[in-house]
């Protein structure tokens, strides 16, 4: 039984990815993207700095098992966390819990069905960017196919012990906390973290341990080689794993095989622990005995922002503000994307610094700030756009209300603004510290940054409106597919026609003139958004 | 209060309503017909919410293709399904409401506060609407329909989901509501509570409305003054029941 509803969820899988919404064909290349071109680059990548070391005289393949441990152990780490909000979703809210346990089947095989729903979804990340990295390794230090599949029995049992722990720990909070609210919360944990990874990895090149690159930095590349053999880390599985690993490279088998087992009875012992304890709490103490049981929330003893006494547009306005604000705020998933664009202006500045400077040294002054333009498109373009599907179909009240469509408009442009110019006065505030720059380029940034979110936010009202999806249970499902890739390309546009201003104002004048160019330039690019958003808002119901 | 005259709506090739006439006054209106009939579409062009491809309709004297934000000011629509904002709570989405009609603030305090009183909602009204059980969601969509105190007042199913008390109170509210001159149209597949809260009976057919008029009026008009309303409506809408049901019976 459990492996016919295993089967069923792999069908379900492959549903899924042959009927992507209503473009298949795009559907599937956006898919095979991710799941084969991601992996392949980062497979060549990192045989190739493999390979480098490889051919240093007086090779040492511990370099590359100790590369490979610390991968490993930071994967581990991560799927325990991004393993929580998985385990809470599957175990307490999936939707087909009340289906599942309707079915005559044991308790303990839903359960352990659960444990591999958990871990085949949770898994995917070692998946896409684990794995290319082991593929290179064995490539690289030529390990024969038998190995290869003892080393891959090996990582399978690896991750069944992240999603045991994330289990475990998911059995304990939904004791203890709102099983829902506490989902959300560790998806923004995990969302924050993984932003963090990648602001890191911005920075961080791989170069640095290249022997053959410039930036080769020897002392890093001798704590990689020294680090792992130090410190406690060598007791958690996943350096069982990379122990694994290093005995078949060097053909011992003994030194394989002990690890081998190790994960093997962790394995089993976490599986069997979590899916038995799952399944008493179920019996003894019912489901949901923390989150879903509690009382309802007392009145606060502010009552916030008192009604209005006479209620003109501007209080309509801000209302609809407040919702979406709301509504933006309430959502863990909405908060990373936030936090993500906050990111983005503290990142670009010092990420494109460096290639803008080189090209124009007198633009140097000016260079962190023009990073922010694509910042400024990518979060006012995004903000505003998604906007108008994020009510979902309570939208409806909207359209039912006395209102005007340019009062909904106007609120949906402030709230993409308002967020906007708050990033951008963070970032501002950043380069300003760390930069020390000239008063009259701070100015001129400000001003220039601000009309250029003006002009993106309408850009994105217009997509919005014109390929909003009122359906989506995921943020990347809130425009069409059309929609998401009109976006991109419409804001880089809008970006090339301003700079197109700006610099034709330079050339003319000097930057006073490209101020005023660019400020006209994009005010024309709003009045137009805002315009063909207001034309096609009443086409809007028919989505609903 | 409300003039539908020659409403049509297609959806592609698909006639959803055609040639829909209807002159409701100040009174208790329900509107009956199959799955698919046409009844939501026709409540949403009524709306304001769906275009029609032609014809006209009259709110309270306001046309509402060319006035639509006097015509709206007017009238109060609850859907079959509640769609609500999940993350605000109850009190958050009803002041919400209150203010995109424009309510004055202590009216609103007021009218929110009796309307959860009524539907026993007080003790949730700080709780997310995420929280909320089906038939609790689906009261606040009707406090939100009825808390500016619209003249119109277009129900969908209003029923489903409510308990019965909240299904009491609710039937005694709009009979008070028309009894105070307001119009209540409302949609329904129970007949029961059609035929006994009624004044008017419109019943729409494949995009067409076949029937209207006081449920009296309706059987004397089939030839059928002691019939129920059920058997009205299924020769009006040419639904065969029994055979189907027998058979399966039969096979089982």
């Amino acid at each position: 039984m459990l492996f016919n509803l295993l089967y069923n969820r792999l069908n379900l899988a492959l549903y899924s990815l042959r009927n992507y919404k209503n473009n298949k064909a795009r559907g599937i290349l956006v898919r095979f993207i991710v799941m084969l071109i991601i992996p392949y680059w980062i497979f060549s990548t990192s045989r190739e700095l493999f390979s480098a070391w490889h051919a240093v005289p007086g090779f040492n393949v511990m370099v590359i098992i100790h590369f490979i441990a610390l991968l490993l152990t930071g994967i581990f780490i991560l799927l325990i966390i991004s393993g929580v909000p998985q385990a809470l979703h599957f175990n307490f809210l999936a939707p087909d819990s009340i289906l599942l346990s309707a079915l005559p089947l044991e308790s303990l095989v839903i359960k352990k069905y659960r444990f591999w729903e958990i871990y085949f979804s949770n898994s995917s990340v070692f998946f896409l960017f684990g794995l290319p990295v082991i593929a290179a390794a064995l490539v690289v230090v030529k390990v024969s196919l038998p190995a290869v599949i003892l080393l891959l029995a090996g990582l399978l049992l690896l991750l069944v012990i992240p999603t045991g722990i994330a289990s475990l720990f998911s059995l304990l909070i939904a004791r203890f906390l709102p099983v829902k609210r506490t989902k959300n919360f560790s998806s923004l944990i995990m969302g924050i973290m993984i932003i963090g990874l990648w602001a890191f990895m911005q920075f961080f090149r791989l170069s640095r341990l290249d022997p053959f690159s410039g930036e080769f930095d020897a002392d890093l590349f001798n704590r990689l080689v020294q680090t792992p053999e130090m410190n406690l880390s060598r007791f958690l599985p996943p350096h069982w794993a990379a122990r694994v690993l290093s005995g078949l490279v060097t053909d011992n088998l003994q030194q394989a095989m002990i690890p081998l087992v190790l994960l093997l009875l962790a394995a089993v012992v976490i599986y069997e622990l979590t899916i038995r304890l799952a399944d008493q709490i179920d019996k003894y103490a019912g489901y949901q005995t923390g989150g879903a049981v509690r009382a309802a929330r007392q009145k606060p003893a502010e009552p916030g922002i008192p009604f209005a006494q006479v209620v003109q547009s501007r209080h309509v306005i801000r209302a609809m503000v407040e919702r979406d604000l709301k509504l933006y705020f309430r959502d863990s998933r909405f908060v990373t994307q936030i936090f993500f664009y906050f990111s983005l202006f503290l990142v670009l500045p010092f990420l494109l610094r460096e290639p803008f400077t080189a090209a124009n040294e007198t633009f140097a002054h000016y260079a962190p700030f023009t990073c922010m333009l694509f910042a400024t498109i990518f979060m006012a373009g995004g903000l505003t756009a998604r906007g108008i599907p994020l009510e979902k179909r309570a939208m409806n009240y909207n359209r039912l209300a006395p209102n005007t469509d340019s009062i909904y408009l106007l609120a949906k442009f402030g709230t993409g603004f308002l967020l906007t110019t708050a990033a951008l006065f963070f970032g501002i505030l950043i380069l300003v510290v760390l930069e020390h720059s000239p008063a009259h380029i701070i100015l001129q940034a400000v001003i220039l940054l601000l009309f250029n979110t003006f002009g993106a936010a309408a850009i994105g009202l217009a997509i919005g409106v014109i390929h909003t999806n009122f359906n989506w249970d995921n943020p990347r499902q809130m425009l069409t597919d059309n929609g998401n890739i009109i976006l991109n390309i419409a804001g880089m546009v809008y970006l090339g026609g301003g700079i197109l201003a700006f610099v034709t104002g330079v050339k003319l004048s000097g930057t006073g003139l490209a101020l005023i160019f660019f400020s006209i330039y994009t005010l024309v690019c709003c009045l137009l958004g805002i315009r063909l958003a207001l034309l096609r808002v009443p086409k809007i119901e028919a989505a609903l | 209060m409300i003039s539908v005259r020659n409403v049509s709506k297609r959806y592609g090739n698909f006639p959803a309503v055609n040639n829909l006439n209807l002159e409701i006054g100040r009174e208790f209106f329900v509107f009956l017909g199959p799955n698919g009939a046409g009844k939501t579409t026709s409540i949403k062009m009524m709306t304001g919410l769906l275009p029609p491809d032609s014809g006209t309709i009259v709110i309270n004297d306001c046309n509402l293709l060319t006035e639509p934000v006097r015509a709206k000011r007017s009238l109060g629509y609850a859907p079959e399904q509640a769609f609500l904002y999940e993350k605000l709570t109850g009190r958050e989405f009803l002041k919400f409401i209150a203010t995109i009609y424009r309510l004055p603030g202590a009216e609103a305090q007021k009218r929110i506060s009796r309307l959860c009183e009524i539907f026993e909602l007080n003790d949730r009204l700080y709780d997310y609407i995420e929280d909320y059980s089906h038939g609790m969601k689906q009261k606040v969509s009707l406090i939100a329909t009825l808390l500016h105190d619209p003249a119109v007042i277009f129900l969908d199913e209003p029923t489903v989901g409510l308990d019965p008390k909240a299904v009491k109170n609710l039937k005694e509210l709009l009979h008070g509501m028309v009894k105070k001159g307001k119009t209540v149209f409302m949609s329904t597949h129970i007949l029961e509570i059609a035929e006994s809260m009624c004044d008017r009976i419109g019943i729409i057919h494949q995009g067409s409305l076949v029937a209207c008029g006081a449920p009296e009026e309706i059987r004397n008009s089939n030839g059928q003054p002691a019939g129920s309303l059920e058997e009205i409506f299924l020769k009006l809408t040419h639904s065969e029941t029994g055979s189907q049901v027998e058979n399966f019976l039969q096979g089982a």
